[in-house]
């Protein structure tokens, strides 16, 4: 009769069997889920870039007529200076208003439409090229595909097009601070320039830079465990 | 790579075949071929054990080093 604190016992085998198949199921439901959540957000914003593009398109061609008024609405931050109150507690506590976020919306020449049309079409598209890398990404993990030369291609150009994003988006800001913001006069507020450096887009960037090195260094250890006989 | 694998000529001297000595050693046929072709980058000492138990052998008939001139020659 076996033993049963025999760890040869078939029990204890098949019990360690079962344990290790429930693990690797919840890495596999967690991950096939990370999956299926990419693909659905990728082929609403793959449609959402398409209608964007066809719009542009529509008024570069006039398909929406030749009365179409159309408009910028420019992302900015600004510093205002405001002076208020706080009431509390029963004591008033003078407070400044200083930062503020929003847009500059004014009605645009065709020319000017078309300049802000491209730059926002060279963003949409940007973001959907970086939104496919990141998906053929996930989906290699999510096949066991993980330490693969694409996997190191596919961070890198995803560190590259978040640096592209980020040199835009500073250039932006730098634009608008230089050339916009000096020339806008508004009767209820006074307002200065912020130029957003937006860091966090850039150590986003350059983790995944530090990452994919990490992943080349992988296929090179993985490559060795292969070959080691 | 200057690590030379003479497993095939320590197989020819003892009249065995690979797929003889893929039984007996238990590696796959795909890894002893990887070890003979010389394509391998790294052998474990357990795996070395047994190859020269079975061949009755010692690891220097096996292993030979020879540097990048006499490679060339």
């Amino acid at each position: 009769m076996p033993c049963l604190f025999n760890p040869n016992y078939s029990f204890f085998i098949e019990v360690n069997r079962k344990f290790k198949q429930m693990k690797n199921n919840k890495k596999q439901g967690s991950l096939r889920l990370i999956y299926q959540i990419t693909q659905i957000i990728f082929w609403i914003y793959t449609g959402a870039a398409l209608l964007v593009t066809g719009t542009i398109a529509g008024i570069y061609l006039h398909l929406f007529g030749e009365n179409l008024h159309v408009g910028i609405s420019i992302p900015a931050g600004f510093e205002l200076i405001g002076q208020g109150s706080l009431q509390l507690s029963g004591q008033t506590i003078p407070v400044g208003f200083t930062q503020a976020f929003g847009n500059i919306s004014m009605p645009a020449s065709t020319s000017l439409w078309g300049g802000n049309g491209l730059f926002l079409l060279t963003g949409v598209w940007i973001f959907f090229l970086i939104f496919k890398f990141f998906r053929s990404f996930i989906r290699n993990v999510y096949k066991g595909k993980i330490f693969e030369i694409s996997n190191f291609l596919l961070l890198r150009k995803i560190a590259y097009g978040l640096l592209i994003c980020w040199s835009i988006i500073l250039l932006n800001s730098i634009f608008l601070y230089f050339f916009i913001v000096p020339h806008l006069h508004f009767d209820s507020m006074q307002l200065s320039g912020n130029i957003k450096f937006h860091a966090e887009i850039l150590f986003i960037a350059l983790f995944l830079m530090v990452l994919s090195r990490i992943f080349l260094h992988g296929i090179q250890l993985e490559e060795d465990q292969q070959f080691t006989i | 790579m200057a690590i030379i694998v003479n497993l095939d000529v320590v197989l020819a001297r003892r009249k065995m075949s690979l797929t003889e000595l893929s039984s007996k050693v238990g590696i796959t046929m795909t890894n002893l071929s990887v070890l003979k072709t010389g394509k391998a980058k790294a052998i474990r000492f357990s795996t070395l054990e047994s190859i020269c138990q079975i061949l009755h052998c010692q690891p220097g008939e096996i292993l030979e080093y020879q540097s990048d001139n006499q490679i060339k020659e």
